[in-house]
């Protein structure tokens, strides 16, 4: 069986996608999503909770999965395959609604 | 990751963020009350686009601007403009709203939804005239059958489907 193309995996650099604006407002990360340049306000804002929150920050060019889920395993003292699931998650999620995507994408 | 519902000043530092994007960059927001019918109906939905170089805001422009209080967006017309300051007023209202400096106006009313997205492109000549009228009370309600017959017969009520 061929691996799926679209699946996310550790070796991959994601950054946030052209199709949103985030932006902090009293500490929270608010994410809006831009469909063809619209923002719809009456639509679904999002924000991230703590932990996502420290992905979101992480995701550079220069920035692998493997090496976000080094850091956070380090700084919240979790097992790695816990860290791991949860990031890979998040990650696959976002990216199926289009709000990071692939580094060079 | 949860919704998250915006009011007041963040919505309006949010919409400023996404309008400043760049020059293609809208937000989609519904508007709520009668003062801009027939024009804006109530729970209509409008598209902002941001204020430049290239479309500064005008007279007889529709704008979203904070209310005074900054507690929520007002999306009136511009019935007065003068060295960077200008004062809008609702089209129904019996008043004019107090002046303020254009750079805070976070948006510029493009297209309305009715029975479609209705782009509201109108000539700098149109736009005084609609100012003038929103100005002396011309626009209100009571006058409104007479106003639909003008609207139609100026195209204004060309439909784009998206």
């Amino acid at each position: 069986m061929e691996p799926n193309i679209n699946t996310i995996g550790l070796e991959d650099v994601i950054v946030p996608s052209e199709k949103v604006v985030a932006r902090e407002i009293e500490g929270e990360l608010i994410i809006v999503p831009l469909e063809g340049g619209v923002a719809d306000f009456n639509d679904a804002l999002y924000t991230l909770n703590e932990t996502g929150r420290r992905i979101w920050d992480q995701l550079t060019p220069q920035t692998s999965l493997k090496m976000i889920c080094d850091r956070l395993a380090e700084e919240f003292n979790a097992p790695m395959e816990k860290i791991q699931n949860e990031v890979l998650t998040l990650i696959q999620k976002l990216t199926e609604m289009e709000i990071v995507k692939r580094s060079g994408n | 990751m949860k919704e998250f519902v915006l009011k007041g000043e963040e919505l309006q530092y949010l919409m400023a963020s996404v309008l400043n994007a760049g020059p293609e960059s809208r937000v989609k927001v519904r508007g709520r009350g009668y003062s801009m019918a027939p024009f804006i109906k109530d729970h209509s939905a409008i598209m902002l686009r941001p204020v430049d170089q290239k479309r500064r805001a005008r007279l007889g422009d529709i704008v979203a601007v904070p209310s005074p209080k900054k507690t929520k967006i007002i999306v009136h017309r511009i019935i007065r403009l003068n060295n960077g300051y200008c004062q809008t007023k609702g089209d129904n209202c019996l008043k004019a709203d107090e002046w303020f400096s254009i750079d805070s106006i976070i948006g510029i009313v493009d297209e309305i939804e009715k029975t479609g997205w209705i782009p509201y492109h109108c000539k700098p000549w149109q736009n005084v005239i609609i100012a003038v009228a929103s100005k002396t009370g011309v626009l209100n309600r009571l006058l409104y059958p007479g106003f639909v017959y003008m609207r139609n017969l100026m195209g204004y009520n060309r439909v784009i489907k998206k």
